[in-house]
């Protein structure tokens, strides 16, 4: 019935059933979405203003780029919100391999600083490829666990597979170097293989592995030996070169001398040059530090609320595809949330991750907005028990 | 494809069903969730609560820190001023070269520069090239603290030679001492951080250094001032150093030293000589020289000829560094306060006060001397011996500075006595003079009571085998000038604030009577015939009664290579006599001359220093009518002698000249040939008609001044004037009367008589 429908419709109607839905989106889950947005875009604003002011000679310079990319992000929210997630089911495969293909390529254009993350754009500046790879891993392993998940308790069809994709893409960020990209896509990817079935000891000896990998690139090959230094002894490292340090230091500074209530909305003193690029990766020491530990603990408990909604979302999706993708995209912003918070309070080493709404990047921002879209979108197919 | 709606939709639905999450998903699922949520975040807010509320003070002091920039303001260093508010030490503003090499073009010369500089500023050639050559550097010193004119040089040349950007002047103090050598081993002086290292500057360190203040500003990351939202401003003012006013009077000082050095330099002293001159009434020092000494300006160099000849014959060896080092420590040594020395023969002054004030003698006293006086199982020699004073009484003992007399009285004061008038003089305390270095006679440098057996009595009575420093024998002296008592001296007058408000007034600290008035006086008019006729005669000064005593003691413990001892000779004493207001105190270690003693060599140096000093202090001197028709020359006649013959010969007869006109011969003198007119008057020679209708003045009226204000007022005046009275010798007459009317014209240099009256016959 629904074939011999599709069969009489015009390209318009085709078009607007993409967008068909019976029910609204989780409301509740874009509330939270839009709270943290505004919090992110008005601290990005506070924590940039003196950076942009030295640096590019306009106080507003972050600020509006970045308001810019929130208007587009949340018109890609909306538009993929009302988008039938079934048809990334066709797109899991070639957004994988134009993910893989932009990897390689960001490692051999040319770079300044043997650093190999960004591919220039024009207008947008630049993006990193390890964000689309990321999103193309979520739908590739939503796609890939929906198809196989009675197989997934196997070796051969739940874990094989899916370890040769996380090895391309972790292969090729870490080249970049792109620690914390390839620790995300990791622990993304780790995440999705549990809870679509993976069986649990094989995930665990992995990890070991990894660890064990790990710990020797560190003590043996002296992999990110200068972060691993200022990490696990901060003080001496900042005493013998405090330029090593100096990023994480004044980030501590920023965050402990906010105190219980903060200084005050705007009252930052460490982002007066102080903390390096304080609207990047390192947005949330300003925040504690003009916010204090009640501003910080409501914007946790803001990020716990949308996390929890979106595995709600996840939990009352229609299929294991769209279950799989929320509970991706969801584990997505949790995970980044909790390596970029424990990056900025010394807890991890000093890796280049950046805080969901909060930090300045166009095209994350975007992204990210975009893919929240697709978390909506799920929500309007959920199964609800009165249905 | 008639199915059962009802069928259909329950296998969709079971097909739906089947699509679903499986229940392991939703577990695996909400286990990820609480991981995520409570493991990760609570992990986040664990560490959040420790950085934000545990460590939060912590934090926050290191944030500050590096928020707030604090800089020192550095006070001003408080000045030095003597008596009368001249500027001994201040600080002056010099600079610091600084040069970056870094900035230095290509194209500039570094060899030219280097020459060119390195003799402009008097540097090491090779050092600047190779700073100039440090071309990573930004900030090489090429010379601290350059004063004003050589930093106006250097600005000159920087711009002739185009270097902009390359050199930068720093601000820096220094300390300056415009004088030089002048008060130099009193004053001390200051280090490279004009910290005070030496006298009164490293005494008065502390309050001359004032406290640093601070300007504490909030900085962002590059050093900026944050904007005004944030901005935080805090001064704490330095407190600029106290200024110390010194009792010393820089003129007197400079009295001393001058003659202090000559009578160096006439006598080879090898361990240097001290002068002290000290108002009687307060204690107040108000010169105290030591020579050699050093320039407080320069510091480390050695000034002494002596040093400097004995340190040429060690250059090269071993021994040359530590007796660089010892030949700087010595000039810096405040001899008069640090080094003692055997006071010989101008102790018997206090072994007469003790005696008399006891009773034991009297004036009228007679002591014989036989060449030798047997004390015990010693025979102890009058200096005169083999010949002998014969019978005297205690002046002429005291005139004599007769040893056998001086022990026979000493015997008689006995022990106890001795020891408590030895005491009570101060001899075995420090004077608690405000310096540093004060040295402690108390270890061992005299004899105590029981120690003082009959020979140590005996010697100690003639002022030998026992030590004091110079301070404290011109503090003694003081005690018998003063009327008796020993007075605690000082160097600091006053203690301003930075104001120039009065912090502190040294008051007039008196330690005790050490012997009644009457007795004070008995001595003094004992001292001022020992002057004005005995061994003392040579610091004797017209016009004021010196008392004082000479003395030389032999220096037992060292002999010089002839076999002979070294002696010190010194003179101590005050005047006037009969009102006595300054004490002065010279001493000469270590003569080389042929004439070594006291009287010879000491007292001339008093005198010349007293000569200058009383009537700089307005002292009247009080001539006595010998001492008038020694003052008074009779004028040459010149008239008609060529001006070099004329002025030849006034100048022969004592008496100064200025001549009027442009001829060449003398046509008129006033006052005439064959007048009296004061020593050192003025003859006024015409040598034209014109000149000697010209050079009139107005005689103006002398009543009411002293001999010496009216002397004065004549000389500025351009008169002679001759001084005329019944009786002279008391002192404190005034001009009653005059020989020319107030108001009348004359030619200059003519002659007024006045005549000088005691001031209650005027009245």
């Amino acid at each position: 019935m629904a074939s011999s429908a599709a069969k009489t419709m015009s390209k318009w109607q085709k078009f607007k059933a993409l967008f068909y839905t019976k029910q609204g989106f989780d409301k509740p889950f874009l509330i939270v979405l839009l709270i943290l947005l505004t919090i992110g875009l008005a601290c990005m604003f506070s924590a940039s203003y003196v950076n942009a002011y030295y640096y590019q000679d306009d106080s507003y310079f972050f600020i509006n780029r970045q308001l810019i990319f929130a208007l587009i992000g949340v018109g890609a929210l909306l538009l993929l919100s009302a988008f039938d997630y079934h048809k990334f089911h066709a797109l899991a495969i070639p957004l994988f391999a134009v993910s893989v293909v932009l990897l390689i390529l960001v490692l051999i254009l040319p770079s300044d600083d043997g650093v190999s993350r960004w591919l220039p754009l024009p207008l947008i500046g630049g993006f990193q490829p390890s964000e689309v790879a990321k999103f193309a891993v979520v739908v590739l392993f939503a796609h890939m666990v929906s198809l196989n998940y009675q197989k997934m308790d196997t070796f051969k069809g739940g874990y094989l597979p899916f370890m040769a994709v996380l090895a391309v893409v972790c292969g090729l960020t870490l080249l970049e170097p792109h620690l914390s990209g390839t620790m995300l896509v990791f622990a993304l990817g780790f995440v999705m293989m549990y809870i679509g079935g993976t069986k649990p000891r094989w995930l665990f000896l992995t990890i070991l592995l990894a660890v064990a990998v790990v710990v020797f690139m560190i003590l043996v090959v002296g992999y990110e030996k200068d972060r691993i230094e200022v990490w696990l002894d901060l003080f001496n490292t900042y005493e013998r070169n405090p330029d090593q340090a100096w990023q994480t230091m004044q980030s501590l500074y920023a965050i402990g001398s906010g105190g219980l209530m903060g200084q005050g909305f705007g009252n930052s003193r460490q982002k007066h040059l102080f903390l390096p690029e304080p609207q990047n990766d390192f947005i949330f020491a300003i925040v504690c530090e003009e916010m204090g530990f009640i501003g910080a603990l409501i914007i946790i408990v803001l990020f716990a609320v949308l996390v929890w909604r979106g595995f709600v979302i996840a939990m009352h999706a229609p299929d294991k595809f769209g279950f799989m993708l929320a509970i991706g995209l969801t584990a997505q912003i949790g995970i980044q949330v909790a390596i970029n918070i424990a990056v900025v309070s010394n807890l991890l080493p000093n890796t280049g991750i950046s805080l969901p709404f909060f930090s300045y990047g166009g095209s994350s921002l975007v992204m990210l907005l975009a893919q929240m879209g697709i978390i909506l979108a799920v929500s309007r197919r959920r199964v609800t028990k009165t249905s | 494809m008639a199915t059962d709606p009802k069928r259909q939709s329950k296998k969709t639905a079971s097909a739906a069903a089947k699509n679903r999450p499986t229940r392991q998903m939703w577990t695996r699922a909400i286990f990820v969730l609480l991981g995520i949520v409570l493991l990760a975040f609570g992990a986040l807010l664990v560490q959040l609560v420790m950085l934000q509320i545990v460590q939060t003070d912590d934090w926050q002091r290191r944030a500050t820190e590096q928020q707030l920039s604090d800089n020192v303001i550095s006070p001003h260093r408080g000045t030095i001023y003597d008596a009368n508010m001249e500027v001994l030490a201040e600080r002056m503003q010099v600079w610091t070269v600084i040069m970056d090499p870094n900035n230095i073009d290509e194209e500039v010369n570094r060899e030219k520069l280097a020459d060119e500089l390195s003799s402009l500023l008097g540097v090491d050639r090779d050092k600047l090239y190779r700073q100039a050559c440090k071309t990573d550097s930004m900030y090489e010193v090429v010379k601290s603290k350059i004063e004003r004119p050589l930093a106006e040089e250097l600005i000159a040349w920087v711009e002739q030679n185009e270097l902009y950007g390359v050199f930068r002047l720093t601000t820096d103090y220094k300390r300056t001492y415009p004088y030089g050598s002048l008060l130099s081993s009193v004053l001390g002086f200051t280090g490279a951080e004009n910290t005070g290292l030496y006298g009164l500057e490293a005494e008065y360190n502390e309050l001359l250094e004032g406290e640093a203040g601070r300007i504490v500003t909030a900085q962002n990351g590059w050093g900026n001032d944050m904007p005004n939202l944030l901005s935080y401003e805090k001064t704490v003012d330095a407190e600029d150093g106290h200024s110390l006013v010194l009792s010393i009077d820089q003129t007197i000082q400079h009295f001393a030293e001058k003659h202090l050095e000559e009578a160096v330099a006439n006598t080879g002293a090898t361990n240097r000589a001290v002068a002290i001159v000290q108002d009687v009434n307060t204690g107040a020092i108000l010169a105290m020289a030591t020579k050699g000494d050093f320039d407080p300006n320069d510091p480390f160099t050695i000034t002494d000829p002596n040093e400097l000849t004995a340190l040429a014959e060690l250059a090269g060896t071993e021994e040359e560094d530590a007796a660089f080092e010892a030949a700087q420590i010595k000039q810096w040594t405040n001899k008069a306060v640090t080094e003692f020395y055997e006071p010989g023969s101008v102790f018997k002054m206090f072994t007469t006060a003790m005696a008399l004030e006891e009773g034991i003698i009297t004036e009228n006293s007679t002591f014989t001397c036989v060449g030798t006086q047997k004390v015990a199982d010693y025979n102890i020699d009058c200096h005169v011996s083999p010949m002998s004073h014969g019978t005297q009484v205690l002046g002429e003992a005291i005139s004599n500075s007769c040893n056998p007399a001086f022990i026979q009285i000493g015997t008689a004061v006995g022990r106890d006595l001795f020891y408590e008038y030895y005491t009570g003089f101060g001899f075995t305390e420090k004077t608690d003079i405000d310096m540093l270095g004060e040295f402690d006679v108390s270890e061992g440098f005299y004899h105590s009571r029981d120690e003082l057996n009959p020979v140590e009595l005996a010697t100690s009575s003639m002022g030998q085998t026992f030590k004091v420093t110079p301070l404290q024998m011109i503090t003694a002296v003081s005690a018998i000038a003063n009327g008796g008592q020993l007075l605690q001296p000082y160097v600091v007058q006053q203690v301003l604030d930075g104001d120039g408000n009065v912090v502190t007034n040294t008051p007039v600290t008196v330690k005790r009577q050490v012997i009644s008035e009457d007795t004070a006086s008995r001595v003094a008019r004992l001292l001022a015939d020992a002057v004005n006729s005995g061994g003392g005669r040579n610091a004797y000064v017209a016009g004021y009664r010196v008392a004082g005593k000479t003395g030389t003691s032999e220096k037992t413990e060292d002999r010089t290579e002839t076999g002979s001892n070294n002696v010190v000779a010194s003179f101590s004493g005050f005047a006037p006599a009969d009102d006595p207001q300054v004490a002065i105190l010279v001493m000469i270690d270590e003569p080389q001359c042929a004439n070594r003693y006291g009287g010879t060599i000491a007292a001339p140096v008093a005198k010349k220093i007293l000569e200058e000093t009383l009537p700089y202090l307005g002292v009247e001197p009080q001539y006595t009518a010998e001492e008038m028709a020694d003052l008074s020359r009779n004028t040459p006649p010149v008239e008609g002698k060529t001006i070099a013959e004329a002025e030849a010969a006034i100048h022969a007869a004592g008496l100064t000249v200025r001549v009027e006109g442009s001829g060449n011969t003398v046509i008129k003198q006033v006052p005439e040939a064959g007048q009296s007119i004061p020593a050192e008057g003025r003859v006024v020679l015409y040598t034209d008609q014109s000149s000697l209708q010209s050079q009139t003045t107005t005689v103006p009226d002398f009543t009411g001044y002293s001999v010496s204000g009216a002397s004065e007022v004549a000389a500025y005046y351009d008169l002679n004037i001759q001084l005329s009275g019944t009786n002279l010798e008391g002192g404190g007459a005034l001009a009653a009367s005059q020989s020319i009317a107030p108001g009348t014209e004359v030619p200059c240099g003519t002659i007024v008589r006045v005549e000088f009256l005691y001031e209650d016959t005027i009245e």
